[in-house]
């Protein structure tokens, strides 16, 4: 077997539905850790993250706000998946894999959350004020396995190039092609010069990025698809029921197919449920890393709220709309599939690749900067700026063809980051836990030393 | 009209003088905690008022006053009704008896405004009836609040005063004032309600400004306002951490900008 056969192999398991179980698995584990918060504090959550939006950033160490270290997050999270990965789950396990996203995405908050503790706990302070975090950092100062936190390092520093970079740029160039004409040349060097210009403002500028444009990109999003749900409102409420009855039962498939099993429809949803959010892959945390909060359990909520908006929100609302057009059970691609859904809207059809375009930039922002802390991490500071400058060069590159073999290695990579992110979950599950009492009993956080 | 201060010319002189002179009129002494005045009328000590004190009480706590500018009015009226009567001689006399036994009240400060709280100083002291009665009155009390407010003759309290603040058992502070300020609402959760978080750098700096420990009047924008412990916490720079139970009461949340202001000696 060659090397591209070998990471074929390897990306196929670490995407697979074993991984997908012990995903699951580590979300429960943590669920009971934690005493099921996403559902037990969700008052809490809700007050401490959304109910205090407009705060300031609180002061200490970091250098932006718990919010804007949120909307980092987000912007790498919210992509096409969202959308042609939702239609694609729902092709492939029809409306009941809906309900089992939502149920992988209620355990996945439990992830997220212990990811955003742990990354806050054990991020490494500088004298600047600055710091840096993530499961690197955790997987080393936690669980004092410095070399296992280097070998999650080395795969985000190269995820990013793919999943991150060319995956992103690559899908708009081609569909500002295919919808406007846009020659990809123009697309690529577009995508680069702004990349370029964000990244030199370091995390600050980015924050100030992704607080614009996410909010903005989701609450559009989100307005097209209200819309299409209006005009489709006689079909939603069937919708929405058929996710709940189809969610335990055989369903016909496609096309009149032999319908999907319920293994099928597991698979497809809770897939989607894990790896739209990007609960215990270990990406997020690296930017929940950054926010200047009191207490790292703070930041935990905001991993709930992350969680929240991606599945439970954005997904859910591509979910009605796909299901509501009822387009969806004559198959097909899911890009046709999904076109066909918001083809309702008519000419504000337009505004889909305006939303998809917003989508990229922000991933391709986000992801420069997991990958930028994770080769810090690796070489010190001073591979920053080589790290930047080989990330605008492929961003550029990445608008000019899909670079198949490139994109399939950093998929198996950005699978693999979930390894040893996972393993470090559930041996610092227990001071996940110990932190979570101490918040709620009103003990201040004493970061290790 | 006679102008002056007690500090060059004290009661009992003051009073010697004008009946000497026969003069009738309104005393008016101007405290800055409550109003006093004491009223002559042919040839008698008609009538006197310090706070809430009457008649000889208030003769009584007047002559402790060390400092207070006065000024004699003939043209104002007496009350219509006396709570007095008494004739100046024998007032005098009595007077100078009262006086004498404040000028041996050393302890108590001449400034009445001082705040009074308990001491750390601990020991034995058998302890009066008067005694028991002002360390009940200790709460937010000056002074002046304390003379005023016991329910036993001002001088029985101002030498009762005056042994506990000797023995240490009761010590006073300078009134600071520091003004309110704002600072955004940060919750913490569990059982330990009724206290405040400031960050430490501003704990630091309102306990040197205050010289002690001290509580906070939290108000909220909705009108709410409590007075809760003040303890100090790391990194909370421009806020204040309160339960969210506390929170709710103020009818405020996370993030609400409260006014703060530090409340000296609530308690030692």
């Amino acid at each position: 077997m060659n090397l591209i056969g070998w990471f074929d192999q390897l990306g196929s398991w670490v995407w697979g539905l074993e991984m997908m179980l012990v995903f699951l698995a580590v979300g429960l584990y943590l669920s009971v850790r934690t005493g099921f918060i996403q559902f037990s504090k969700a008052g809490v959550i809700f007050r401490e993250t959304i109910g205090a939006i407009r705060e300031r950033a609180l002061g200490g160490d970091g250098q932006i706000s718990p919010y804007q270290a949120t909307m980092i997050a987000l912007g790498a999270t919210l992509g096409s998946g969202n959308i042609i990965g939702v239609t694609s789950a729902i092709l492939l396990g029809g409306p009941g894999a809906i309900f089992w996203m939502w149920m992988a995405a209620l355990v996945g908050m439990a992830t997220k959350f212990a990811e955003a503790t742990l990354a806050v706990h054990f991020r490494q302070r500088f004298a600047d004020g600055s710091v840096s975090g993530g499961p690197m950092y955790y997987i080393s100062r936690g669980l004092g396995l410095p070399w296992l936190g280097g070998i999650f390092a080395i795969l985000a520093a190269i995820a990013a190039f793919g999943i991150g970079n060319v995956t992103q740029v690559s899908a708009l160039s081609g569909a500002l092609y295919e919808n406007a004409g846009i020659p990809p040349v123009w697309t690529g060097l577009f995508v680069a010069v702004v990349v370029a210009f964000v990244l030199a403002g370091g995390v600050v500028r980015i924050a100030k990025f992704a607080q614009l444009l996410v909010p903005f990109m989701v609450v559009l999003y989100l307005l097209a698809a209200l819309a299409a749900l209006v005009l489709h409102a006689g079909n939603l409420i069937p919708a929405f029921l058929s996710i709940f009855s189809s969610a335990f039962s055989v369903h016909a498939g496609v096309a009149g197919g032999v319908g999907f099993t319920i293994q099928q429809m597991i698979k497809a949803g809770v897939g989607r449920g894990i790896f739209s959010n990007e609960a215990g892959l270990g990406s997020a945390p690296i930017a929940h890393a950054q926010a200047q909060v009191d207490h790292p359990v703070r930041q935990g909520f905001w991993g709930v709220v992350e969680v929240f908006v991606d599945t439970i929100v954005v997904n859910t609302f591509t979910a009605l709309v796909v299901l509501s057009a009822a387009s969806w059970s004559k198959g097909g691609l899911p890009e046709d599939v999904l076109y066909g859904s918001f083809g309702v809207l008519g000419a504000g059809l337009r505004i889909m690749p305006l939303v998809l375009a917003l989508f990229v930039f922000t991933t391709v922002v986000s992801w420069a900067f997991y990958g930028e802390e994770s080769a810090v991490f690796l070489l010190g500071e001073g591979i920053r700026w080589p790290y930047r400058l080989a990330y605008i060069v492929m961003a550029f590159v990445g608008g000019l063809g899909s670079f198949g073999t490139l994109v399939k290695i950093s998929d198996t990579m950005n699978g693999l980051m979930a390894v040893p992110n996972l393993i470090a979950l559930v041996v610092l599950g227990g001071l996940v836990a110990k932190l979570t009492r101490g918040f709620f009993s009103g003990e201040p956080w004493r970061p290790p030393r | 009209m006679l102008k002056g201060n007690l500090s060059e010319l004290p009661l009992g002189t003051l009073l010697q003088t004008l009946a000497t002179a026969k003069r009738d009129g309104v005393l008016q002494i101007a405290t800055p905690w409550w109003r006093s005045q004491v009223a002559l009328s042919g040839g008698l000590l008609f009538s006197a008022e310090a706070g809430r004190r009457r008649g000889w009480q208030a003769v009584e706590l007047l002559a402790g006053l060390r400092s207070a500018p006065f000024v004699f009015d003939e043209s104002a009226e007496p009350p219509s009704e006396g709570d007095l009567m008494v004739p100046m001689d024998a007032a005098l006399t009595k007077l100078l008896a009262v006086s004498q036994r404040w000028s041996g009240l050393v302890h108590i400060p001449s400034d009445w405004s001082l705040r009074l709280f308990l001491g750390k100083k601990t020991g034995e002291l058998q302890l009066t009836p008067a005694m028991l009665h002002i360390l009940g009155l200790l709460e937010d009390g000056t002074v002046a609040k304390v003379l005023e407010s016991a329910a036993r003759p001002p001088l029985e309290v101002a030498e009762a005063l005056d042994a506990l603040m000797k023995e240490g058992i009761i010590e006073t502070a300078l009134p600071v004032e520091v003004n309110g300020v704002e600072l955004l609402a940060l919750s913490f959760y569990g059982q330990q309600t009724g206290t405040a978080f400031l960050d430490s750098e501003l704990y630091q700096e309102w306990l040197r400004t205050l010289a002690g420990p001290f509580s906070l009047l939290v108000s909220s924008p909705r009108g709410q306002e409590t007075e809760l412990e003040a303890a100090a916490r790391e990194g909370i720079k421009g806020r204040v951490m309160l339960n969210d139970k506390d929170l709710r009461k103020l009818k405020a949340a996370r993030g609400v900008k409260l006014t703060v202001r530090p409340l000296a000696h609530k308690k030692g």
